[in-house]
């Protein structure tokens, strides 16, 4: 537990930043609806239009545990579990686009676009007090002071149903939004614990050692797992069905809204900014939560007092009166988490068209330009408060058929992190492959992150 | 060669790049067969502050034995599984001007001594004074075969005796005790 644990720590799983502004893919409008489009329709291949993936590591890789350096593994835990704090996290992001289609609606100019996607997401902070206690135990140092707050983490499955437009506002601005139906399939989430467990060392107390649990505050909320535990002759063919189900509007529901815009400023600058997956979750079916209250003290049993042939000890009987354990079935909200993307970018390299347009794309109004470089931001909101990332990019129109997009992004924990997105447009036929932190894949065992990003698309 | 067929062709050279240069070198999983997580516990035991006041028989008269037995179930589980060892660390501090023995005996159900390696669990303090504490401090180790007999403690039997036959003296016996568990937390 506590080297898987220590193996997850990873960057934004989120952060799609070599799609975000990459114009040509149908894509980026799932990242800012208020993106430029330049296409008059598209349709994702089904299935295959988007996968995304991403797993990571912060703080320790597989290279600092796994190393064939001749060290023992339990001096690296060790040194590993001294490094990182309770604010590092696993996160792990994996979206299946199923449908995803738009068309322009020639009357007015609006750029229409839909579909449905399957996503799961993760979070996980580093229980660092935790796995502190059950790796070293309470005695060295005594007195240390374990944070049960550190528990802290989310995880759902669900599927996104979405439908928004995009319109050309006039030749500066052009606006998006989408609006969002999540149907769940099952959640659970462990973010709002509090309390501590001490031992303290009493010279004059009682006995050697003060044992402390005070204020314990522990929540852990689960929706769509109940009845599948619950049932032991269920099959697996009736699993499906029910996951099927919930996955069609049957389990627990939300909404929710992206927005965004792009904006051309004098000479060439493009301004971008984006709110995706502003929502929430409503969980009131099959919701079961389990919470753990209360504070007590042990210095242990108090004998000989008096000559007494035999007391029985109400210890077990004192804990379960002074720390309160419940189920519930109390329906609870959650949160989406919300991200923000921002870009300012440079368009240059004019293209010169001197041998006609048979491009897919529009006209060479909007394709003017055949390379941009610029700046992008992004965070998302987490449990314990939002996460930055910023990247550097460079974006070139190769050829007809080929564009490409590099990034350089630097986030709380990586500073070395390159991305490279390819475009390939055989005739209507597109295919994208995107893939960050490309230095590492060397030696996998030794990134800290890795996200991929393919699909293909029928553009009109 | 047109545009089309380089962009399938520079396209593909890329994932596969990216394919043929992706690995994962210089580890070794089989480490995990190394792994240990062996944290330690200490906890608190038994404790006790006791004056001569009471070693007065509630009938009147003296009575040099101070006697209690506790019920519950101390081993319970399969905590003794997770154990490598463990060990109980007793410290007797006196400021009463006789000396004093303590004993520890966990018994069965049936009130039977459990006849574990260190039964019974005995500590002897010499008379101290007031400012002039003496204190002894005694630590036993358990064997192995010894967390499968506790299994069936469900009693803690504790006394102490005085020398003597003086209930009314000054100063305090402080007894105090804490366990050290060295557990194992993943199966071999």
């Amino acid at each position: 537990m506590v080297v898987f644990t220590l193996l997850g720590m990873a960057g934004f799983s989120q952060n799609k930043e070599l799609l975000y502004d990459f114009v040509e893919l149908p894509q980026s409008l799932l990242l800012n609806p208020g993106t430029e489009v330049r296409f008059d329709k598209h349709i994702g291949i089904p299935l295959m239009s988007q996968f995304h993936f991403n797993v990571g590591v912060r703080g320790v890789n597989v290279f600092d545990i796994f190393a064939d350096d001749g060290r023992d593994i339990n001096v690296k835990i060790s040194e590993a579990l001294v490094k990182l704090d309770n604010r590092d996290y696993t996160t792990f992001t994996q979206q299946l686009e199923l449908l995803n289609f738009g068309w322009r609606n020639e009357k007015n100019g609006m750029y229409f676009s839909g579909g449905a996607y399957q996503e799961l997401d993760f979070i996980g902070y580093f229980p660092k007090d935790y796995a502190t206690l059950v790796y070293f135990g309470n005695e060295d140092p005594v007195g240390k002071e374990f944070d049960l707050g550190d528990l802290k983490s989310k995880a759902e499955v669900l599927m996104v149903y979405h439908f928004g437009f995009n319109k050309k506002i006039n030749d500066r601005l052009t606006t998006g939004a989408r609006l969002k139906i999540y149907s769940e399939i099952a959640s659970y989430k462990a973010t709002d614990n509090s309390g501590v467990f001490r031992t303290e060392q009493e010279e004059d107390g009682r006995n050697i050692y003060k044992h402390l649990l005070e204020d314990i505050n522990i929540n852990v909320a689960t929706s769509g797992y109940v009845a599948l535990k619950e049932d032991e002759d269920i099959t697996e063919k009736e699993v499906s069905k029910e996951l099927i189900s919930r996955a069609l509007f049957g389990g627990n529901l939300g909404l929710g809204v992206d927005f965004g815009l792009t904006y051309q400023l004098e000479d060439n600058w493009v301004v971008t900014a984006s709110v995706t997956d502003l929502g929430f979750i409503v969980h009131s079916k099959d919701v079961e939560s389990y919470q753990v209250r209360g504070s007590y003290n042990f210095e242990g049993f108090e004998t000989p007092t008096k000559n007494d042939p035999i007391r029985v000890l109400t210890f077990v009987d004192d804990v379960r009166e002074n720390i309160d354990s419940d189920t519930t079935n109390t329906s609870y909200t959650t949160l989406r988490p919300t991200k923000i993307n921002g870009s300012l970018r440079k368009n240059f390299n004019k293209i010169k068209n001197n041998d006609g347009c048979d491009c897919w794309w529009k006209s060479d109004k909007e394709q003017e330009y055949a390379s941009a470089f610029g700046i992008q931001v992004f965070s998302q909101f987490r449990p314990r408060g939002p996460q930055f990332a910023g990247s550097l990019f460079l974006y070139h129109r190769v050829f007809r058929g080929l564009r490409a997009k590099a990034t350089f992004t630097v986030d709380e924990y990586s500073f070395h992190n390159v991305g490279l997105l390819l475009s390939t447009d055989i005739s209507k036929f597109n295919f994208y492959v995107a893939a960050n932190n490309l230095t590492d894949y060397a030696n996998l065992a030794k990134a800290n992150s890795a996200s991929v990003q393919f699909g293909f698309n029928l553009i009109f | 060669m047109n545009t089309k067929k380089i962009a399938l062709i520079s396209t593909s050279i890329c994932i596969a790049f990216l394919v043929l240069i992706s690995c994962v070198k210089d580890v070794d999983f089989n480490q995990t067969k190394d792994l240990k997580i062996e944290p330690v516990y200490e906890l608190d035991f038994v404790y006790s502050r006791i004056e001569t006041a009471k070693f007065t028989n509630p009938v009147g008269g003296f009575m040099p034995v101070l006697r209690d037995t506790l019920q519950d179930e101390f081993f319970s589980g399969d905590v003794g599984d997770k154990l490598l060892k463990a060990e109980l660390f007793v410290s007797l501090e006196n400021s009463i001007p006789v000396g004093f023995d303590a004993e520890l005996q966990f018994l069965d159900g049936n009130d039977n001594v459990i006849p574990i390696s260190i039964s019974p669990i005995t500590i002897t303090v010499p008379a101290g004074n007031l400012g002039n504490e003496q204190r002894v401090e005694q630590t036993y180790s358990f064997i192995l075969q010894d967390f499968e007999l506790l299994q069936s403690a469900e009693k803690l039997a504790s006394s102490v005796t005085i020398e003597g036959n003086d209930n009314d003296l000054d100063g305090e016996l402080i007894l105090k005790s804490k366990a050290i568990y060295y557990t194992s937390l993943l199966d071999e």
